[in-house]
């Protein structure tokens, strides 16, 4: 599992415009990453803010719904991130020209 | 008076007459007596105030849902302890316990959203790509009568492929962005040591979904139409395997014919999956370089092998050094099944005959003829037409022939070796053909008899060569492969995939009768008038 894991993460990271990729925990602790230190630690917390937030909006319009992803698209980068009870994966993506 | 007082009593006592006390008949007294009074006292003590803290949180809905279905989940589950015994439902033999169930789906979810996120990440990459392939057509086409033209779109790379040939690859008949490809070489004085299964999508560019590395070089490959997980290849070694796309890495392939008694000796040249046997086995074909088409049983944990037919060469037998006659066997080079009559096949041997066989005959063939001078790399069926076949060799053409005919309907040089030959799925007069120099040709033969309608350089020549293509079965797209383990996909321009108008009697007549009567039509053309070699024969001059 453990080298699963590295290999996806590498293998992701590898992909053109891919300027980071981090693993947060269930507590939005960043434990993966290859980012530097504070920027991770500064997306994990608040994107898990963000996160929850999320899902309380979709699951509020309806309970049997759930949040599944979420993409932010900004004028320099794109932040897709795959929530989950205990994880969310961040990948940050700068634009291909 | 006062002054006698005991006089008085004196006389008092005299008087009366003597009363007898009466004595205390219950022995009653009356006795008084005061307790100490206890002295009162205020203690006062003081607890440690319990632990206190604020709490606030919202209700959502969402939170109150999940309590309640929480909550019934519970119920339910001391209903069904409270049943009697033997109600209950059966427990499995090892329950796997609640961390294991928690931990397995945990990497299942975490594994799905790695692939989602991996497709995001493609989805921006490859966004004109997808946008091309989606939406543009080439509009010159409007203007090119019976010319058309291929779109580069994606191509298809392994890191660890670079320096192996694409020697096969197929669409899966399930999925219609995914291919399968084997990675081996056809340079046989320089063989790689191994070879690879890959299956790619084309939502991923990037890496394959599916790969894994294999101990020799894999020269053919099929995947099963029933079960499209399951793919069977065959190696540069001889032996043949069968992967299935489910299992996990670490367990490569499902079965292996290393340790079968008959298996191949030769290179294995092509695989085809067959029906299933009586018993409901799963069976593959496959042809060799030994001369042998083995039948493969997919039998549980093992592979079983029948020999179907010996090929045997039309030379006479060779006396051998001690003067034993050696018969010689002639190496096949490719198997195509007839698509309604399962038991007959086509083989192509590398001496350039194809051979009609039936599973039924292991002797002799039922149809033998001289085809080509140089080995035969692909016989494929017409998809609308059974009798209708096209044949593709190294010595530069691609033929088309008719069942029982012992002289081609169609003759085409390319001008180089040709690698592959398929027709395609839509049109039941176009067909597509790869060459060593690295174009793909594209015919309509209902458009244009002696040339092709697309001629198109894919790689450039110096360095790489095609060596396969297949038509995607669903969308207007081919994939072809080079030696250098690239997979190139092209879209087929508006020119190369034109449909039969249904005339203005009949509307309602389906595409599939339209594409039928239109090769019908153009076969008694070519038929109906003797057939002239020379008409057929002509050669087109490289663009």
């Amino acid at each position: 599992m453990a080298n699963e894991a590295e290999e996806t993460v590498r293998k992701l990271s590898m992909h053109k415009g891919v300027a980071g990729v981090i693993v947060v925990n269930g507590e939005g602790i960043p434990i993966k990453t290859t980012l530097d230190n504070h920027v991770s630690v500064q997306y994990a917390g608040l994107l898990s803010a963000l996160v929850d937030k999320a899902k309380a909006v979709v699951r509020d319009l309806d309970p049997t719904n759930d949040l599944t992803f979420l993409r932010i698209r900004s004028k320099k980068s794109e932040v897709l991130v795959a929530p989950d009870k205990e994880f969310i994966l961040i990948v940050v993506q700068n634009p291909v020209d | 008076m006062l002054v006698e007082p005991a006089a008085v009593e004196e006389e008092v006592i005299v008087v009366k007459p003597r009363v007898r006390k009466l004595a205390n008949q219950f022995n009653f007294c009356e006795r008084a007596a005061l307790t100490y009074n206890f002295p009162r006292r205020s203690v006062e003590t003081q607890t440690i105030p319990p632990p206190r803290a604020n709490f606030g949180s919202t209700a959502l809905q969402c939170i109150i849902f999940d309590f309640y279905q929480e909550d019934y989940a519970r119920k339910m589950r001391e209903k069904e302890e409270e049943k009697p015994k033997r109600l209950r439902k059966k427990k499995e033999k090892h329950p796997k316990s609640a961390q294991q169930i928690h931990d397995e789906q945990l990497a299942q979810r975490i594994r799905e959203a790695w692939a989602i996120l991996e497709r995001l990440v493609n989805q921006n990459i490859y966004d004109d790509i997808a946008q091309d392939y989606r939406y543009w057509d080439d509009p010159s086409d409007e203007f090119r009568e019976g010319m058309g033209s291929l779109l580069p779109l994606w191509r298809f790379q392994f890191e660890p492929m670079r320096s192996h040939a694409v020697c096969d690859m197929q669409w899966n008949p399930h999925y219609q962005d995914l291919f399968a490809v084997a990675y081996g070489s056809l340079d046989f004085t320089k063989q790689q040591k191994e070879g690879c299964v890959c299956l790619y999508s084309i939502k991923n560019p990037a890496y394959p979904e599916y790969a894994v590395v294999t101990e020799s070089p894999i020269i053919c490959i099929d995947v099963y139409k029933e079960t499209p997980y399951l793919i069977c290849v065959g190696c540069y070694d001889g032996n043949v395997c069968v992967y299935n796309a489910q299992l996990s890495l670490e367990s490569s392939y499902q079965y292996k014919s290393d340790s079968v008694r008959d298996k191949h000796s030769n290179i294995v040249w092509e695989v085809r999956w067959g029906a299933r046997l009586i018993d409901g086995e799963a069976s593959f074909f496959s042809v060799s370089g030994d001369g042998r088409v083995v039948q493969w049983a997919v039998m549980p944990g093992e592979l079983r092998a029948t020999t179907i037919i010996e090929l045997r060469a039309p030379a006479a037998p060779v006396p051998g050094p001690d003067g034993t006659l050696i018969t010689v066997n002639s190496c096949g080079s490719s198997i195509c099944f007839h698509p309604e009559k399962a038991d007959i096949f086509l083989v192509g041997t590398e001496d350039g005959a194809i051979h009609t066989c039936s599973l039924k005959y292991n002797r002799s063939y039922v149809r033998s003829c001289q085809a080509h001078h140089m080995p035969v790399y692909r016989i494929n069926y017409n998809y609308f037409n059974n009798s209708i076949y096209a044949s593709c060799s190294g010595d530069w053409r691609v033929k088309i022939w008719e069942d029982g005919r012992d002289e081609p309907l169609f003759m085409f040089e390319l001008g180089s070796p040709v690698g592959d030959v398929k027709w395609a799925p839509y049109s039941s007069t176009v067909f597509a053909a790869c060459t060593a120099d690295g174009k793909v040709y594209v015919f309509d033969l209902n458009v244009n008899k002696y040339r092709p309608i697309c001629v198109q350089a894919v790689v450039s020549k110096k360095a790489k060569k095609l060596t396969r293509l297949d038509f995607n079965p669903k969308l207007p797209v081919i994939v072809c492969g080079d030696t250098k383990g690239t997979c190139h996909v092209l879209k087929l321009s508006p020119n190369l995939r034109v449909m039969v108008k249904p005339p203005k009697k009949a509307q309602a007549t389906d595409q599939r009768t339209l594409q039928i009567i239109k090769l019908d039509k153009l076969l008694t053309l070519v038929r109906d008038p003797p057939f002239t070699p020379g008409v057929v024969e002509e050669k087109f001059e490289d663009d």
